[in-house]
C-alpha cells in the first residue's frame, strides 16, 4: 500500500474492503449443567462481555473488516471510499476518482463522489464493487481533486496494491470412447480447492459447444463441500448431437466447464473455463458405424444390421464391401461379397444393410467386414463393431 | 438445580467402574494405593486487590472449613473477579498439600480437594489458560485410576466418582488446544459411552431425576462434541451433532438456540442448504432473535438492505438486543452509512461490548475526522 498524501492534505482519503462481515470468535467454557461454580462463571462472563453466554463455537456478535483478506479470481471486490474532512474549514469540489489497474489494462470504476462540499470533520462515501476476472497484481488508484477555502486547487492519489490468486485449480482429461456404436466422449475434471479456506462448491456444469449434448455422470449433492486442497472429481458425458460425425475437426470444441462456489458468510465466486479443446481421434480415411443391430436374436433365423460408412478424408471415395467369413464363424454373411458402395464425397457417408444368418448359439461378434479403397488399393478391416446374443 | 442431600450427591457421582478400578477391588489391598497425585504447576499473581473482595479473600485466608471457603470463591467469581479467584485457588489447594512442587507426591485427597480442582479448571478455561490446564489436568491420566472413585477410598459407603463431571467435561475437551486435537474427540465418546450406561441403568431402575439430569449432562457433552468438531473444522459432522441435539431436546426453546447455532455455523462455510432448512425449523419453534437470524441469510446473500429491512424490523418491534444493533450498525457500513452505524453502536442500551468496541473503532476510521474520532473512542473505552 503506498500513499501519496502528503501531510499537509485537509481532506483523508480512505479506503476500506468490504469482505463479508465475520462472527466475531467465541471460546467460553461448555458448563455441567448441574455446576454451581460453571453457572456462576458463565452469567458472569455474559454480564461483562455483554454476551448471550451461549457455549455454542459462534456466538452473534458479527464483526466489520478487521483486514483486507485475499482476494481470488471469480470474487467480486468490494470496498468503501471515504473523504473526511479533517480541516477546520468547508472543502468544496471534492472529487473522487477511482481506477484498477491490472497487468494488461487500467479499467475506471464507478465513483460518484464527484463535486461534493465537505464541512469541518463531515465525510462522504460510496460502496465500490467490481467483479475480479484478472490473475496478479492489482492496483487501486485513488486520485482526489478538491478546492481548498482559501480557493487553492489540492490534488493528491493513493494506491492499494493487492494481488488476485487463484481460488480453484481445474484439471481435466478427455476419454474418447468412440467405437462403431457410439460417438461419445467423457470429460472427467478435476476441482482443487486452492484458496486458504473452505469453499462450498455449488455449481459445476460443463457449457457443452454446439456440437454436442452434456450429462453428468456423477450428479453431485447440491453443494460439495472443499477444504483447502482437497480434490473433487466430476464426469460428464458428450453425445454428439447428430450422431453422425460430419467433421472431426469441428468437434475439437467441447464446451466450458462454468463453476460456482461460496466461501465464509457467503461471499461467492464464479468462474468459467476458456473453451476445452480434444485432440480428435485419427479415423483413417474411412470409418465404419453401425446405426441399428439387435441385442438378441433367434439362431437359425437371418436378421438385418445397418452400417454406416463415412468419408474422413478430404477426397471422394470409390469404396468396394467384402467379408473375410473366416473371421466370423458363427455368423454366415447372406449378401454379396464384392459389391460396390459407389463414389463417397469428402465428408459425407452412406448407409447399407448386411444380412446375416446366426449359426451358433451364445455371444457372436461381427467381424470381417472389409472396405476396399479401389483407387489406394487398400483394404480398412473391421472386426468385433458389434455382438448379438443367439440363442 | 437438586433440592435433597445425599441422594442428589449419589446422583451426581454416579459414574461406572472402570476396568483399572475393578482391577484394584480385587487385589484386595488392606490400605488403599494412591494412583493420582496432582499439585498445581502454576501460581497467578493478582496487580490490584479492589476494597469489595477484601472481605472474601479474608474469608478464604483465615477459615479451614471447605464449604465457607468454596462459597467465598463463588462470591469472587460473581463479582468478576477472576484473577483473584485464580489467584486464591492456588492459596487454598497449597493448603490442601497440592501446592507447587507436590506433584506425584502421595497424600490423602479429600471429595473437595476435587472440587476445588474443579473451580480452577473452570476459572481457567474461562480466562483462556489453556496451556496451564493442559499441563495441571495431565497427572488426572484418564480419571480411570481406582482412587478417584469412592468404592476404592470406601468413603462412608458412597459409590461413584470423586472427580466432578466438570473436571471430565474440561479433560475432554482440553485436547484440542493441544498438539493433538483429534485425541479430544475420543475422550468425548468414552464420556458418551458412560453417561449412555448410565442412562440405560436410570431408565431401567425407573429413577426419572437421575435420568433427566444424565440427559441434561449428556446434552452438555454432545455440546462439547460440537464445539470440538467445529475447532476440526468437521462442519458437516458438527452440525449432525446439533441435529441429535434438537433431537434430544424437549424444549422448542432449546431446539431453536440449537437451530440458530446450526443456521451461524452454516453461514461461516458458506452452506445455503442448511442455512436455509435449519432456519427454516427455526421459526415455527420460536420467535426469539429470528429476524436477527433472517438479516444474517440476507447478509449472507450479499443483501445489505435487505439486512436492515429485518433488523429494523425487529428494532420496531422491541429487540433492542446489543446483538440485533450491532449487527444493523455493521450492515450500514456495507450500505455506505458507517457513521450511522456508529450512532447505531452508541445508543446501545445495555452496554458496549468488545465486538461492538471493535465495529466502532472500524466504521469511524473510514468516517470521522481524526479529532472526532480520538473524542468517541475516549467515551467508549
Amino acid at each position: 500500500m503506498a500513499d501519496l498524501q502528503g501531510p499537509s492534505q485537509t481532506i483523508t482519503l480512505k479506503v476500506m474492503r468490504l469482505a463479508r462481515p465475520k462472527f466475531a470468535p467465541f471460546t467460553s467454557l461448555c458448563v455441567d449443567p448441574e455446576d454451581d461454580v460453571g453457572r456462576i462463571i458463565q452469567q458472569t462472563v455474559q454480564r461483562k462481555t455483554i454476551d448471550e453466554g451461549s457455549q455454542w463455537p459462534i456466538g452473534d456478535f458479527i464483526l466489520a473488516p478487521q483486514q483486507f483478506e485475499n482476494i481470488y479470481l471469480g470474487e467480486t471486490f468490494t470496498f468503501y471510499v471515504s473523504c473526511i474532512n479533517e480541516g477546520n474549514d468547508q472543502v468544496d469540489e471534492v472529487t473522487v476518482k477511482v481506477d484498477l489497474q491490472t497487468n494488461s489494462q487500467k479499467q475506471p470504476l464507478p465513483c460518484k463522489l464527484d463535486g461534493l462540499k465537505l464541512v469541518a470533520g463531515e465525510s462522504q462515501g460510496q460502496v465500490v464493487s467490481h467483479e475480479v476476472k484478472e490473475l496478479g497484481q492489482h492496483i487501486l488508484v485513488c486520485s482526489v481533486t478538491y478546492k481548498t477555502s482559501s480557493g487553492s486547487s489540492q490534488y493528491f492519489r493513493k494506491f492499494f496494491k493487492f494481488p488476485v490468486t487463484k481460488p480453484i485449480d481445474v484439471r481435466t482429461k478427455f476419454y474418447n470412447a468412440e467405437d462403431n456404436l457410439s460417438n461419445d466422449v467423457f470429460l472427467e475434471a478435476q476441482i482443487e480447492n486452492t484458496s486458504g479456506g473452505m469453499m462450498m462448491l455449488e455449481r459445476v456444469v460443463l457449457e457443452p459447444s454446439d456440437f454436442y449434448d452434456s450429462q453428468a455422470i456423477t450428479p453431485s449433492p447440491s453443494a460439495v463441500q472443499l477444504r483447502p486442497k482437497d480434490v473433487r472429481q466430476f464426469l460428464f458425458c458428450l453425445t454428439p448431437k447428430n450422431h453422425g460425425i460430419s467433421s472431426p475437426k469441428e468437434v475439437t470444441n467441447i464446451g466450458k466447464l462454468d463453476m460456482q462456489w461460496r466461501t465464509a458468510m457467503g461471499e461467492r465466486g464464479r468462474l468459467q473455463t476458456s473453451p476445452l479443446q480434444r485432440i480428435a481421434p485419427g479415423y483413417g480415411d474411412t470409418r465404419l458405424s453401425v446405426e441399428r443391430v439387435p441385442a438378441t436374436v433367434r439362431v437359425r433365423q437371418t436378421f438385418e444390421v445397418m452400417l454406416r460408412v463415412h468419408n474422413c478424408c478430404d477426397r471422394s471415395l470409390d469404396l468396394m464391401l467384402s467379408f473375410d467369413t473366416v473371421r466370423q464363424p458363427g455368423i454366415v454373411y447372406c449378401c454379396t461379397s464384392g459389391k460396390s458402395l459407389g463414389q463417397i464425397p469428402p465428408n459425407t457417408s452412406i448407409d447399407f444393410g448386411l444380412e446375416l444368418l446366426p449359426v451358433t448359439l451364445g455371444f457372436q461378434s461381427l467381424s470381417g467386414i472389409r472396405i476396399h479403397d479401389v483407387f489406394n488399393k487398400r483394404t480398412h478391416e473391421y472386426d468385433d463393431i458389434a455382438q448379438v446374443f443367439v440363442n | 438445580m437438586l433440592d435433597s442431600a445425599a441422594e442428589d450427591e449419589a446422583l451426581l457421582d454416579f459414574w461406572p467402574q472402570s476396568s483399572r478400578l475393578t482391577t484394584a477391588l480385587g487385589e484386595n489391598r488392606a490400605e488403599p494405593r494412591q494412583y493420582t497425585l496432582p499439585g498445581i504447576k502454576y501460581e497467578f499473581q493478582c496487580e490490584s486487590i479492589p476494597d469489595q473482595a477484601m472481605s472474601n479473600i479474608s474469608r478464604i485466608s483465615n477459615t479451614t472449613e471447605n464449604l465457607v471457603i468454596l462459597e467465598a470463591l463463588k462470591n469472587l467469581i460473581k463479582d468478576g473477579h477472576f484473577e483473584i479467584t485464580l489467584w486464591k485457588s492456588s492459596e487454598v489447594l497449597t493448603k490442601r498439600g497440592h501446592g507447587m512442587g507436590t506433584l506425584g507426591i502421595s497424600r490423602k485427597i479429600s471429595t473437595f480437594v476435587y472440587k476445588f480442582w474443579s473451580l480452577r479448571f473452570q476459572m481457567m478455561w474461562a480466562m483462556k489458560k489453556y496451556l496451564e490446564i493442559a499441563d495441571e489436568i495431565a497427572p488426572f491420566e484418564e480419571l480411570d485410576a481406582p482412587d478417584l472413585f469412592y468404592e476404592y477410598v470406601k468413603e462412608a459407603g458412597r459409590k461413584g466418582s470423586m472427580v466432578p463431571f466438570a473436571i471430565r467435561m474440561i479433560h475432554a475437551e482440553i485436547l484440542r488446544m493441544t498438539p493433538f486435537p483429534w485425541k479430544s474427540i475420543e475422550r468425548i465418546q468414552r464420556l458418551e459411552e458412560n453417561i449412555e450406561k448410565i442412562i440405560n441403568e436410570m431408565s431401567s431402575a425407573s429413577n426419572t431425576k437421575g435420568f433427566e439430569l444424565w440427559k441434561r449432562r449428556q446434552q452438555a457433552v454432545l455440546t462439547l462434541k460440537l464445539r470440538t468438531l467445529h475447532h476440526l473444522e468437521e462442519y458437516a459432522n458438527a452440525v449432525q451433532v446439533g441435529r441429535q441435539m434438537v433431537e434430544n431436546s424437549k424444549s422448542n426453546e432449546e431446539k431453536a438456540e440449537i437451530l440458530r447455532g446450526i443456521v451461524r455455523i452454516a453461514m461461516t462455510v458458506g452452506d445455503e442448504k442448511t442455512l436455509e432448512s435449519a432456519l427454516s425449523e427455526t421459526a415455527p419453534l420460536s420467535q426469539k432473535h429470528l429476524l436477527l437470524h433472517k438479516a444474517y441469510r440476507a447478509i449472507f446473500h450479499g443483501s445489505f438492505a435487505h439486512a436492515i429491512d429485518y433488523l429494523q424490523k425487529a428494532v420496531d418491534g422491541g429487540d433492542t438486543s446489543p446483538q440485533v444493533i450491532n449487527t444493523l450498525a455493521v450492515c450500514h457500513l456495507y450500505n455506505g452509512a458507517p457513521s450511522i452505524g456508529v450512532q447505531k453502536l452508541l445508543e446501545t442500551q445495555g452496554g458496549v461490548s468488545e465486538t461492538m468496541k471493535t465495529n466502532v473503532i472500524s466504521l469511524s476510521e473510514v468516517s470521522y475526522s481524526a479529532k472526532d474520532k480520538a473524542a468517541l473512542l475516549a467515551r467508549i473505552h
